[in-house]
């Protein structure tokens, strides 16, 4: 299977509805499309990549995405009070389907993923 | 922690109705925690317990709970969620001894639960969020769970659960949501569910 990375800048999201972004980007993730997403998900958007994720599962096509966070020019350890909902535009979210990633590690300063996952 | 002084003073008397809400991931230890509750209140089980994942799959509720303590009683609804994903691979529960069929049904009614779950962020009043502690905290759902109730200004606290285990960790948990309500326990063996009782007092 081959997989692509995309990097999707913020411009080309900047005037989409939430509803309309989630969906870009899940039609993306199921053309096997890694995304990296400039200025991120909010939480809110975050919960619709999840709902609307859910309703496309259809079990042996598509199983579903993985998604991180990832902030840049913050040196601080926690990521989570980095995405807090005080939001801003200085982080990005990486969306892949899920069977393109495996994460090798999660640390506070480190995300480390193999791409693509191995069988 | 006792509860303070003030707030025994507003308090005492008063009833509220709260809705109560447990989120998380996966088999965090959301519905033994539920049982745990409902147990300590004189209930039965509110729903089975199982390692396969998804064992939750619509949302459960224990109504017209009342949890009373120094004084004050606080009337509440608890609500298990289905545990939050990002995926659902029916091949996962075959491992568990499934059927294909069993596994793509439990499959299906992992994902209505799991969009039930997060439909309700904002129907609830207060929100436990139960962490296995055994695992990174900053897991992306976690953080997806949390951003929204603080969106939705719903109080959290954070429940780090499976203290019980030897791999738990729950100093990182308490230092990943330093700013966070947060309660180490051990829903299974009832490890300082006392502390946790108070954190709800105090909080709902």
């Amino acid at each position: 299977m081959k997989y692509y990375v995309d990097f999707i800048t913020k411009s080309a999201t900047d005037r989409l509805t939430t509803f309309e972004k989630i969906k870009m980007i899940i039609r993306l993730v199921r053309q096997n499309r890694v995304l990296i997403i400039e200025s991120g998900l909010t939480p809110e958007e975050e919960a619709e990549l999840i709902k609307q994720t859910m309703m496309v599962i259809d079990f042996n096509n598509f199983i579903g995405v993985e998604f991180f966070n990832w902030d840049r020019g913050n040196a601080q350890p926690k990521r989570f009070f980095k995405k807090s909902p005080q939001f801003d535009d200085n982080h990005y979210t990486v969306v892949a389907p899920t069977q393109a990633v495996q994460i090798i590690e999660d640390s506070t300063d480190l995300l480390s993923i193999q791409l693509p996952k191995s069988a | 922690m006792s509860l303070s002084w003030i707030n025994k003073i507003l308090k005492r008397k008063k009833k509220k109705d709260v809705r109560l809400a447990f989120y998380g991931e996966v088999n965090a230890g959301k519905t033994t925690l539920a049982n745990k509750i409902a147990n300590d209140l004189g209930y039965s089980d509110l729903g089975a317990v199982s390692e396969i994942p998804h064992e939750t799959r619509k949302m459960v509720k224990l109504e017209n709970a009342l949890l009373q303590k120094d004084g004050y009683q606080l009337n509440f609804t608890l609500m298990d969620m289905p545990g939050i994903a990002t995926t659902v691979d029916y091949r996962n529960f075959v491992k568990y001894g499934l059927t294909e069929n069993e596994a793509i049904q439990r499959a299906k009614e992992a994902t209505k639960g799991i969009l039930e779950a997060i439909k309700m962020i904002d129907q609830v009043d207060v929100a436990l969020v139960i962490l296995d502690s055994t695992k990174v905290p900053f897991e992306q759902v976690n953080l997806t769970i949390i951003g929204n109730l603080q969106l939705q200004k719903i109080p959290i606290i954070i429940v780090a659960n499976k203290t019980d285990l030897p791999d738990s960790r729950p100093e990182l948990v308490r230092q990943t949501f330093a700013d966070q309500t947060l309660v180490a326990i051990s829903a299974k063996t009832g490890d300082n569910i006392e502390e946790l009782y108070n954190a709800i007092l105090n909080t709902a």
